[in-house]
């Protein structure tokens, strides 16, 4: 943590949150402009357009660092306004006030921007998140299911059900159980590859970030736990609370944690990047180059050969490339960005 | 006794004729590709309008915090960025353009002998009928 003077300009941080947001906008489309159809191109012309893939997707992913960026500053500023208002617990509250304003948009209201897969994802989020909350509370309250001759009772008590649907609900409370913690660390994963990070630094800082949160959620569950608390099902409440409580506290120094740890593969992985860039073009610039050394001495009868010769070597490594780069594009933004934002499932010990 | 002209015989004819369509369609095929790379140009050029590097300016800001100065640099690179991107589709655009105009000139050349191979088709044609 860097120590010294801090100076917040809070309007210029505004004005730089609304220019960066609207820069960001620009290269969207732009990014989207970047897409030509190849078919009625000859061949030539395709091996020329064919790294257009890869560049969409660098523009898309400057484009959400400039809003990562933009709400760096639109938060600092807001935080600065209401610790200007509130001394020390003013900070303290607006930081958490701020938090929890923020974390309550994709959490309770849709969040909206779907993609293919529309609402689903985020459906399937709030669904793990009432499961695991109303297994925590109904398993304080009434215990684990037990079955009893013919029937089995859910909790031990509410409807009677055959015993053949005990499969599919005790099914559906794993999911609700154990989906929390997937989904936080798959979106965990998600939001720190749109940050820019490579696979092995996301997979890295989500592992210890999620870690970090689910070690504070279950620390508050306990806590709570062993609070004298009559009432079952406000003892229940009081256990979820205090685990998302916790766990939402722990999701700064969580986030700090992970970030450390992803640097350490991101040396690596940048050292490998650079190295296979290098070979890339070398390899790329020989090619072409050789293809136009054997292009132009010759006539205009020869210049097909020549063509031919450059252009399906050229098509041939740009397409492997642009293949992977669209395929990963794909799986990323289609997959891993529509997963919803982290839910905190509370397990009791 | 001189020789009777005969005229061309039904192969040559044949052959003229073949040459004529190979030419056509190969005129047709040259001013499409020359087409379609200047389209592509053209969307490309427009698409570079949105990747003004200068735009992203936050080097003149005075706020000073550990997040501040992270968050300016991580906006900084995008510029790096943007720039790198934007070179490449200028050169993308260039390399268009030139290959319009190799076929430009493979359309012209076509044309040429297009026009050679009718007359010498219609003139074929006279000396038979």
């Amino acid at each position: 943590m860097a120590s010294g003077l801090m100076v917040i300009a809070v309007d210029e941080l505004s004005t730089a949150d609304q220019q960066l947001r609207a820069q960001a906008r620009r290269l969207e489309g732009a990014a989207d402009d970047l897409v030509v159809s190849t078919g009625d191109l000859p061949p030539e012309a395709q091996s020329i357009v064919a790294g257009l893939p890869g560049l969409r997707n660098r523009v898309e992913s400057a484009a959400r660092q400039l809003r990562t960026a933009a709400d760096t500053f639109g938060t600092v500023a807001a935080e600065a306004v209401l610790a200007d208002g509130g001394g020390l617990f003013g900070t303290a509250f607006g930081g958490l006030l701020m938090k929890t304003l923020t974390g309550l948009k994709g959490d309770v209201i849709p969040p909206g921007g779907y993609g293919p897969f529309g609402p689903v994802p985020w459906i399937a989020g709030r669904f793990t998140l009432v499961a695991g909350a109303a297994d925590t509370i109904f398993s304080h309250r009434y215990g684990y299911p037990w079955a009893d001759g013919t029937h089995w009772r859910v909790y031990g008590t509410g409807p009677y059900l055959s015993p053949k649907w005990r499969g599919p609900v005790e099914w559906a409370g794993k999911v609700g159980k154990y989906g929390g913690l997937g989904i936080t660390l798959a979106s965990t994963f998600s939001q720190r590859l749109n940050r820019g990070e490579s696979v092995p630094q996301a997979a890295g800082g989500a592992g210890v970030e999620t870690a970090s949160m689910w070690a504070c959620a279950t620390a508050g569950a306990r806590v709570a736990n062993a609070l004298p608390i009559p009432n079952p099902f406000v003892k229940g409440g009081a256990i979820l609370i205090g685990g998302a409580g916790a766990g939402a506290a722990c999701s700064t120094p969580g986030r700090w944690l992970g970030d450390r740890a992803s640097a350490i593969p991101g040396r690596v992985v940048d050292g490998a990047k650079i190295v296979g860039n290098d070979v890339k073009n070398t390899t790329l610039d020989g090619v072409k180059i050789l293809g136009r050394d054997v292009k132009d001495p010759i006539v205009r009868g020869a210049t097909t050969v020549g063509n031919d010769v450059k252009d399906t070597a050229v098509d041939g490594v740009n397409k492997v490339g642009s293949g992977l780069s669209t395929a990963g594009g794909f799986v990323k933004k289609n997959v891993l960005d529509k997963i919803p934002t982290p839910d905190i499932h509370i397990s009791l010990p | 006794m001189p020789a009777i002209d005969a005229g061309p015989t039904p192969a040559q004819l044949h052959a003229l004729v073949a040459r004529v369509d190979h030419l056509r369609s190969e005129l047709e095929k040259f001013e499409r590709y020359a087409r379609a790379c200047r389209a592509a140009a053209s969307k490309l050029s427009a698409a570079t309008g949105g990747l003004s590097p200068g735009a992203i300016d936050v080097g003149g800001m005075s706020s000073r915090a550990p997040r501040v100065d992270r968050a300016r640099a991580s906006a900084e690179a995008v510029r790096g960025t943007v720039d790198s991107v934007r070179s490449r589709v200028d050169g993308m655009v260039g390399d268009l353009q030139h290959v319009a105009v190799a076929y430009d000139r493979k359309a012209h050349d076509a044309r040429i002998d297009l026009t050679a191979a009718t007359a010498q088709l219609a003139a074929a044609r006279a000396g038979g009928g």
